[in-house]
């Protein structure tokens, strides 16, 4: 168990503070969407009537599409595009999808590769983009799930000040849906820029996240 | 005389969807029946109209100017929320622990702006 605990620390510290940060939203938009409630005159919901709201899933879906899509564009940006001096970026002379050799795919695999590496065709194909694939696929469903859900947490909203509904495709053109979607994807964008910028010239020791303390700022795609 | 359907028992008034109580106040407006038309209002649209007349409730509600009842062409409900359209009218309604209540009756589109209603709170 010890053993286990230390080597999948990092997914296990992490699934924690999601659970964590995700609960903490339930009790907080709970209490921001009772406050709205009573301004406007109408019934307050438990906390269990809140979490299995739209208004609850559309605060959580945005969240979701834009982190999956900064992940998505993330790496298939980064089988292309460099960023001298960066450990987030593969070294100036390996943009693109490199030989099969180097991905030890088809005839190069090993005995420790997994078997759709060594199987060829279609399923090495598949395998070869599954990370980018199921990334996007999530992007979708969860941007998808903001739509559904943001039309109707926003119709609730219309409806409590007496303004009429919207269909689902005047809801996916409003300002609504896009200032959900576009103040999530600026930050997210941000964030991924500073990253593969700040690791060019600043350094945390121990981090595969950032170059060794004294590798030079030029260098690039080392991790520490 | 109204036909059609008629209204829910009082009984059952806390237990129908938002179209059964739209139709039920529009009902008990046009037979005169003031208590029962406040009972299907919100407690804040309830005390709006009351304050604002300077009439109890069941008195002031029959002083609007409100459409014939007429059957019930379109329900939409989201979350707690509801939009009822009849042939005549438009209806705003919201889910309380007592049932669905009208926020707003005898409304009129407004383009982008809020309803406006012969019956509303606020």
């Amino acid at each position: 168990m010890r053993t286990f605990i230390r080597q999948n620390s990092l997914s296990l510290f992490f699934g924690v503070i999601f659970l964590a940060a995700l609960v903490g939203q339930a009790f907080a938009g709970h209490a921001e969407y009772n406050a709205q409630l009573v301004t406007d005159g109408l019934a307050t919901v438990s906390l269990g009537r809140y979490i299995t709201s739209s208004s609850f899933a559309v605060d959580v879906a945005e969240n979701w599409q834009s982190e999956y899509l900064q992940f998505l564009l993330y790496i298939l940006a980064t089988v292309w595009f460099l960023q001298r001096g960066s450990p987030e970026s593969k070294s100036l002379d390996e943009a693109g999808t490199e030989s099969d050799k180097e991905q030890k795919v088809g005839r190069y695999a090993d005995d420790a590769s997994p078997v759709a590496a060594g199987r060829g065709g279609l399923p090495t194909a598949l395998y070869s983009s599954s990370l980018g694939l199921v990334m996007g696929l999530i992007f979708f469903a969860s941007w998808g799930m903001q739509s559904l859900a943001g039309r109707i947490a926003y119709n609730e909203e219309q409806l409590a000040q007496l303004q009429g509904p919207v269909s689902w495709s005047e809801y996916v053109t409003s300002a609504d849906f896009w200032n959900r979607t576009l103040q999530n994807w600026q930050s997210e964008f941000l964030a991924v820029g500073s990253m593969a910028v700040f690791s060019i010239y600043l350094r945390q020791r121990g981090s595969p996240e950032s170059k060794p303390v004294g590798a030079a700022h030029t260098s690039t795609g080392v991790e520490g | 005389m109204v036909s059609g359907c008629s209204g829910p028992d009082r009984s059952t008034l806390g237990r129908v969807g938002p179209d059964r109580a739209a139709t039920a106040f529009t009902h008990a407006v046009a037979s005169s029946d003031g208590e029962l038309a406040c009972t299907l209002l919100s407690d804040e649209v309830s005390s709006t109209i009351a304050e604002s007349s300077g009439m109890p409730c069941p008195a002031a509600v029959l002083q609007a100017d409100l459409p014939a009842p007429s059957a019930v062409q379109g329900v939409q409900r989201y979350g707690h929320q509801a939009f009822v359209t009849t042939g005549t009218d438009t209806v705003f309604l919201s889910e309380f622990p007592g049932g669905w209540k009208i926020i707003g009756v005898g409304c009129s589109p407004r383009g982008e702006k809020p309803y406006e209603c012969a019956v509303s709170g606020g």
